[in-house]
């Protein structure tokens, strides 16, 4: 059986693809680094948590979702969708993340000027989700399954608003929570969408 | 109610003033007169003036002191006459006229403007005025405050301010205000003036925030409280984890009272109001002001610049765009530098830059430390040249010059050319005592030092190692590094 550039538009079951040896290695590379941030995210949110002071982290402290400009978090159908979609939808929000987790960062950096860890962390976070939105992409090209025309350009910078704009320093907490929360849910809903790329994944 | 009244006749005749001048008299009519009945009302003073009156109502000139007689004539050729005098009449001032109230709603404080229409009064008058606010909808009074002016014959806009517990971003607000003026000069009665029309005051909300106040930075110790502005009903409410009583404000909205609130967290002390399918919050940042700057001491290192270091003293418990701000201002010269922000932990000193001046050795510094919560200053006044702490002398060398003497020579950065610096130079042979000994050399400008040191041993190893001051002696430099030399054989 001849090997070929698999392509995920063709394969709508769930039949075994079977990739070139540098593009399994480069899945496999990208699954891993997904697995990865899936941890790191979740140092993350437990960090950033303990720096924003009580009730957040206390058991009945469960602020809703906000509806936050530039993201939202994986819909419920995300996993009923094919793959090379799901796969698109993790490269956009990996692509968005950057942004708001570096906000996040400068808002803390005001916030929490002593808690060089957390800064750094959310430091790392953009820089990494930048890296794995990076590697998808590169993953998809190779698939064929890249997104239709040039995606929109992350802003480079944005600023920690939800969609009506609300200032103060509490909710600029809750959205830096928001935004961890996502950042988390997108590279584990990355990781496992990858794993059904991944040979014996 | 006038005196010597004709039983039976005019009733219940009341006479106001407002400004002195006109005396506003009205009663009513004996029984079997209609009111609308025409008449004349004669009043005698110095001289005798009638008017014709379908009313029961006539605005006379003020009267001079004393009883004055005054006649009702009717067309039926009923007459009734009474006596009227000043202390018949009562002093009413017109209401104030508020010209603006205004709101910093980010200090809840109320400003109210008014003029106090001195220019009535000719002559210097004590008046009393009263203001109250009233919180709505209950339109309950919250405050009532009462203070003492003079009119002095001019129109003077006087302000009161006051800053209410309540955020007034939560319940609307109403001021009021009226006058008393103690008129020495009258004998009749005096009395309040009628409160001012109120004037209201509410915020519009701007967006969807609904705690306030909003970031506050308030006192550690204090007592504050919050509200809650919800369009449904407030569960809970909470100051980190620590839930409080609900006030009820009006309609959904609700307020929590804090007391002796303590030091936040870096991030600030949240605040959260809890309802079925929301949270609102607001964070609050108790803290000190600035304690007065400690150990202040400036000295030079180089005659360049001048070190100033200090020890912020008690936390203030605030950072980032909180924290303190420092500026140390030179008054002889003028110039200050900041220090902005400093996120150096505690009781770690903190230290500023200030540039020498040619020409000045006298520097009258003030260091002022600034934060959101105050701020508080130390002073030092210093002649420079008795501050100086030379850099430690580097690049020691040691050459012979014969068996028994030897040259040392080092550099120390800084322009010491105005002054002589006093060096010491340790002499140690091995397992044998230690010696010291002084020198006093010309100071030069970042430059090398030269010094001859005599009666050694020859063949014999020395260690050395240099440290430098200044004449007028504030501090050593620290010691350079030992030079490890074998004199020469002799």
């Amino acid at each position: 059986m001849s090997q070929r550039e698999g392509s995920l538009e063709d394969s709508q079951d769930d039949s075994p693809i079977s990739f070139l040896p540098h593009l399994e290695a480069k899945i496999r590379q990208t699954h891993n680094l997904a697995r990865l941030l899936t941890k790191y995210s979740e140092q993350l949110l437990e960090e950033y948590v303990q720096q924003q002071g009580d009730p957040f982290g206390l058991p009945g402290f469960s602020p809703p979702r906000i509806s936050l400009a530039g993201l939202s978090g994986p819909a419920p159908s995300h996993a009923g969708l094919p793959l090379s979609e799901r796969l698109r939808l993790d490269a956009a929000a990996l692509g968005a993340l950057p942004a708001l987790l570096d906000a996040v960062r400068r808002h803390q950096a005001e916030l929490n000027p002593r808690a060089p860890r957390l800064l750094r962390s959310l430091e790392d976070a953009a820089r990494q989700a930048r890296a794995l939105g990076a590697a998808l992409e590169t993953v998809l090209a190779a698939l064929g399954a890249a997104a239709r025309g040039p995606g929109a350009e992350p802003p480079a910078t944005t600023t920690l608003s939800t969609a009506n704009g609300t200032p103060g320093v509490f909710s600029a907490k809750l959205l830096g929570l928001h935004v961890c929360g996502l950042y988390g849910e997108w590279v584990s809903r990355t990781e496992g969408d990858l794993s059904q790329l991944v040979p014996g994944g | 109610q006038a005196s010597s009244l004709k039983r039976g006749a005019i009733q219940s005749l009341k006479c106001t003033t407002s400004n002195m001048q006109v005396w506003d008299c009205t009663w009513t009519e004996p029984p079997g007169f209609s009111s609308g009945t025409v008449k004349e009302v004669c009043v005698r003073d110095r001289l005798r003036s009638c008017h014709r009156l379908e009313t029961t109502n006539i605005k006379v000139a003020a009267l001079s002191p004393g009883d004055h007689e005054v006649t009702v004539n009717y067309l039926n050729g009923f007459q009734s006459n009474f006596t009227l005098n000043e202390k018949d009449v009562s002093f009413i001032p017109d209401a104030p006229e508020v010209l603006s109230l205004s709101a910093d709603f980010t200090t809840s404080t109320l400003h109210l403007k008014w003029t106090d229409k001195g220019s009535a009064f000719p002559y210097p008058l004590k008046a009393t005025w009263e203001v109250k606010v009233l919180r709505h909808p209950r339109m309950e009074t919250i405050k009532l405050a009462s203070f003492n002016t003079t009119l002095n014959g001019r129109d003077t806009v006087h302000q009161w301010s006051w800053t209410s517990d309540l955020p007034l971003e939560c319940a609307p607000h109403s001021v009021g205000i009226r006058r008393y003026i103690n008129h020495h000069r009258f004998s009749g009665t005096k009395k309040w003036s009628a409160w001012s029309f109120l004037k209201n005051i509410s915020w519009t909300p701007d967006s969807e925030t609904n705690v306030f106040p909003q970031d506050k930075v308030i006192l550690a110790g204090s007592d504050i409280t919050f509200c809650c502005v919800s369009p449904t009903k407030v569960l809970s409410g909470q100051i980190g984890k620590t839930f409080c009583p609900l006030i009820h404000l009006y309609g959904e909205n609700v307020a929590i009272r804090v007391q002796n609130i303590s030091v936040s967290e870096n991030s600030g002390t949240n605040v959260v109001f809890t309802t079925e399918d929301n949270v609102y919050g607001t964070v609050v940042f108790a803290g000190y002001p600035p304690d007065v700057p400690q150990k202040l001491n400036c000295e030079t290192h180089d005659f360049k610049e001048i070190i100033c270091s200090w020890n912020p003293g008690r936390p203030t418990g605030l950072v980032g765009p909180r924290n303190t701000d420092y500026i140390l201002s030179e008054s002889i010269s003028g110039k200050s530098v900041v220090l902005k922000r400093f996120e150096t932990l505690t009781n770690e000193s903190c230290r500023l830059t200030f540039q020498m001046l040619p020409d000045q050795e006298v520097y009258n510094f003030t260091l002022t430390g600034h934060n959101p919560l105050g701020q508080a200053e130390s002073v030092i006044f210093i002649n420079v040249t008795e501050r100086v702490a030379p850099h430690v002398p580097v690049s020691l060398k040691v050459k012979d010059i014969n068996s028994t003497v030897v040259t040392l020579s080092w550099h120390l950065p800084g322009n010491f050319a105005t002054i002589n610096l006093l060096c010491q130079v340790e002499i140690c042979k091995a397992n044998s005592e230690q010696e010291v000994r002084s020198a006093t050399i010309k100071g030069a400008e970042d430059s090398s030092y030269l010094l001859a040191v005599d009666r050694l041993n020859p063949y014999t190893v020395y260690t050395f190692r240099v440290r430098c001051s200044t004449e007028t002696f504030w501090k050593w430099s620290r010691w350079s590094n030992e030079k490890r030399h074998l004199t020469s054989e002799a």
